[in-house]
């Protein structure tokens, strides 16, 4: 009987995993075989993965756990009492990482709109159109961020808590007053 | 409404409680989380791509559940009553791996390991193995490359294994 190589019983142990995962794996051919043939020949390997095999068994057996009713029917609960109704902005979790970056796209429209001030009319109109561009921009982003955590942002705050104010200081700047009016454009 | 509901928070609801509870290990906890989870799917079922749902779900239910765990100061991967589990695995293996197996006691051995596991070496393994999700489906929901996913969920097979030989103490490196 050949003596039990330590350092190929490692390597095996090391792959074994990879080599369990069957159509998964992204073990290559040549590696594959190579666990196989030490696996016929190395009786501690062997059981080593007839012990992975069934404690994957055991963990693929174990049943998700439903959620209690009482949980399902507080959320009905909460939906019902919440619909129609503005949800706040929360300023929590991903939200808040994400200010100062909302706070920042706000700034740069106003400074742009600012900085176009002093040009002729055609430029401003330029200047706002590119700001309003990048504001949307920004809260596409922010809109998407948002859907992932599952954050809520209700548009009519966006427009409460960002568009309104930049808009504001578009009007005190006069920039507002370059807008094309309906029939020009 | 009510219809629809019911058929979201039949088909997801399992999936979500399931997973906060090992992530968390405390029931009430993961009542709560499961609770605003199913609000926020009921009110982005419209943006949500279906074949994307699974895994928006095990999202926003990790997100809640670290929220959750920063908000009361504890860390995301331990139980609440570690101490009982840790009887648990002792008395469940018996230094005799197999014994385990025959006699029944495996599950209760298996969720023991978990509980030993660190983050994020629980969600995935807890995603991979008992929920089935895919890789893909992991390393979205983890924001992780896929390569890095196989990683973590290897080592944590392996130490899940060496919890039920030894009944080791420490989590996952």
């Amino acid at each position: 009987m050949a003596p039990i190589d330590r350092h190929e019983c490692e390597w095996v142990r090391e792959h074994l995993d990879a080599f369990l995962d069957g159509a998964d794996s992204d073990l290559a051919a040549g590696d594959s075989e190579r666990v196989a043939r030490h696996l016929a020949s190395c009786a501690e390997c062997r059981a080593e993965s007839a012990f992975a095999q069934r404690v994957r068994a055991g963990l693929r057996g174990m049943e998700m756990t439903a959620a209690p009713a009482a949980v399902i029917e507080r959320a009905e609960r909460e939906i019902g009492s919440t619909r129609g109704r503005v949800v706040a902005l929360r300023p929590r979790g991903g939200m808040r990482r994400w200010a100062p970056a909302i706070a920042a796209a706000a700034v740069l429209v106003v400074v742009a709109t600012w900085s176009e001030r002093s040009r002729r009319a055609q430029a401003e109109r330029v200047a706002v159109e590119q700001a309003a561009r990048e504001a949307a921009v920004a809260f596409a982003y922010l809109n998407k961020y948002a859907q992932r955590t599952g954050d809520i942002v209700e548009a009519d705050v966006i427009g409460r808590r960002f568009v309104a104010p930049v808009e504001k200081a578009m009007e005190k700047t006069g920039v507002a007053e370059t807008k094309p009016s309906p029939d020009e454009s | 409404m009510s219809r629809e509901f019911r058929r979201l928070a039949d088909e997801h609801g399992g999936r979500i409680y399931t997973l906060a509870l090992y992530l968390l290990g405390r029931r009430e906890d993961a009542e709560d989380v499961t609770q605003e989870v199913l609000v926020r799917l009921w009110r982005y079922r419209d943006r949500i791509d279906p074949a994307r749902t699974r895994a928006w779900v095990a999202q926003v239910t990790r997100n809640l559940v670290i929220d959750v765990s920063r908000q009361k100061r504890m860390r995301a991967a331990v139980f609440a009553d570690g101490a009982d589990m840790e009887e648990t695995v002792a008395a469940s293996v018996d230094a005799s791996p197999d014994r385990a197996v025959m006699n029944g006691e495996l599950r209760t051995a298996l969720e023991a390991a978990i509980a030993r596991l660190d983050e994020p070496y629980r969600s995935i393994l807890v995603m991979r193995e008992i929920q089935d999700y895919s890789y893909q489906e992991i390393a979205s929901v983890t924001s992780m490359p896929l390569g890095t996913v196989k990683v973590y969920l290897h080592r944590a097979r392996r130490r899940v294994r060496d919890v039920l030989r030894t009944g080791a103490h420490d989590g996952a490196d």
